[in-house]
């Protein structure tokens, strides 16, 4: 497991937010975000984000310093025949500033046709 | 509500009485698969002479470059094969919120949009082959789930709610853990799916279709090889019989076809040069186990270079089927055919009936 970004947040700045979107093709898309303590053990559930709501708030800069997260959803299939394109895109904001922008590395993006297709996306946050 | 004793008394009844009446040798099934009254899904492989079994999906750049080399070997066309792609997918360039946007009808119609390609040997001469293409646009579609603003997002909550419910799982977790919750939160979006399409059947559709078939001659796709074979065209509109609320509105559907077909390359003057069909079909699902289906088409068979083997007739067909579990499936009964015209002069109207595992008359 050697792919979790680690972003670097501002300890001066605003609160943190993590934003799960698929800008580019009409997809709904829906899962939950989980936090863990810093030695990766579980902690809670940070929110559930779906199409209209794709923006989950994490928290101050000295809550989230050290936490990883987790990001489990998926892309929700319409019975698409022939298959359609999907790509997820997660943002990572801090004070309405983005402060990073990725494709998760595990499913997503990709096609979609009569299955949902589930993606997952790993984060840690430091305070700096 | 129909009591259930007294459809199987009835059913049994007609399963006594029906051999003993002078019926057609056509199968309700062929009476009401004769005229298709929705555009087809694919128009290219409708002109086919034999539709491809298996078709490749071009959803991506990369599957675009694997795909397109398949279609020649050698120089010369390759049969049998087939591919389909959503041409203005990439295009659209929409996010869901965009896509569902009132203003964005013509977004929607260009993200449903199918192209089609295929090939087939010509069965009359093997050294030539077929080269077909066709488009299929869905223009008005209200029952597209996609645009759906209250039940996309019930279905993103739906799938969200089923994850949480699964607890906190580790943070390393490994492809099969993530795969057995995935299972379970489909299951919950799933159930939503069957109350849509429920609900949203016989939505009103406005569909088109194109089709252009060319002969490669000796499989050759050089410019100066290939000559026009025929062309078609289909529109077809479905809608409920009546309002959302009613029960002829959420039980009936109507549908309208029209389609046209035009021969190019005319092998002999005797050969038909295009044929043109308008039909009406209505559909009644008056329970789960009881439905009708009443439909009515007018054909012309069209000779260009000997207008006098021009020809016209009138396809009808009513059927009625009944799920009688003691008969092994359903019963279903039948009436139509076509009238009497030149190249099927024997052609009447008949009773026929069926009874079989699995319905006819699906929604």
């Amino acid at each position: 497991m050697n792919d979790i970004a680690i972003i670097p947040v501002s300890s001066l700045g605003g609160s943190v937010s993590v934003t799960v979107a698929a800008p580019k093709f009409p997809q709904a898309i829906g899962g939950v975000i989980w936090r863990y303590k810093s030695d990766q053990a579980p902690d809670l559930k940070a929110g559930m984000f779906t199409t209209k709501a794709s923006e989950v708030p994490l928290g101050a800069p000295s809550v989230v310093d050290k936490k990883f997260f987790l990001v489990e959803g998926a892309v929700l299939n319409h019975g698409d025949n022939p298959p359609t394109p999907y790509q997820i895109v997660v943002s990572i904001t801090q004070g309405g500033i983005v402060l990073h922008t990725e494709v998760p590395s595990v499913n997503g993006s990709g096609k979609i046709g009569t299955e949902d297709e589930p993606f997952l996306y790993r984060f840690q946050l430091k305070s700096v | 509500m129909t009591k259930p004793l007294t459809l199987i008394k009835c059913g049994l009844l007609l399963f006594v009485i029906l051999p003993f009446t002078v019926f057609s040798q056509t199968n309700p099934e062929e009476l009401v698969n004769n005229i298709g009254y929705s555009v087809p899904t694919s128009p290219a492989f409708e002109l086919l002479p034999n539709k491809p079994s298996e078709v490749s999906n071009m959803v991506t750049p990369k599957d675009i470059l694997a795909t397109v080399p398949t279609f020649v070997s050698d120089g010369k066309v390759k049969t049998g094969i087939a591919a389909d792609i959503r041409p203005f997918s990439y295009l659209v360039n929409a996010s869901l919120t965009d896509y569902q946007a009132k203003k964005n009808r013509w977004k929607r119609a260009l993200w449903r949009t199918v192209l089609a390609l295929g090939t087939a040997p010509d069965p009359t001469n093997n050294n030539d082959a077929f080269l077909s293409t066709g488009l299929r646009i869905s223009l008005v579609d209200k029952g597209d789930p996609r645009a759906d603003t209250a039940y996309t997002e019930g279905l993103a909550r739906a799938y969200a709610r089923a994850i949480d419910r699964q607890g906190i799982p580790p943070f390393g977790m490994k492809p099969e853990q993530q795969k057995a919750r995935h299972k379970v939160a489909m299951e919950a979006a799933d159930s939503l799916r069957k109350q849509f399409s429920k609900v949203t059947w016989n939505r009103f559709r406005l569909d088109a279709g194109a089709a252009f078939m060319a002969r490669a001659q000796n499989s050759s796709y050089r410019s100066d090889s290939l000559k026009g074979d025929r062309w078609g065209g289909w529109l077809a509109a479905s809608m409920p019989l009546g309002k959302k609320d009613k029960w002829l509105g959420k039980n009936a559907q109507l549908n309208l076809t029209g389609k046209a077909t035009t021969i190019i390359q005319v092998t002999d003057d005797k050969s038909e040069t295009s044929r043109y069909v308008a039909g009406t079909r209505a559909r009644f699902f008056v329970s789960p186990n009881i439905a009708l289906s009443v439909e009515a088409a007018q054909l012309w068979s069209n000779y260009s270079k000997a207008t006098t083997l021009n020809e016209t007739w009138t396809h009808f067909a009513a059927i009625a089927e009944v799920n009688i579990p003691q008969l092994g499936g359903w019963l279903t009964l039948g009436y139509g055919g076509d009238t009497a015209h030149r190249t099927a002069a024997d052609s009447k109207f008949s009773f026929s009936y069926a009874v079989a595992t699995n319905r006819i008359i699906k929604k």
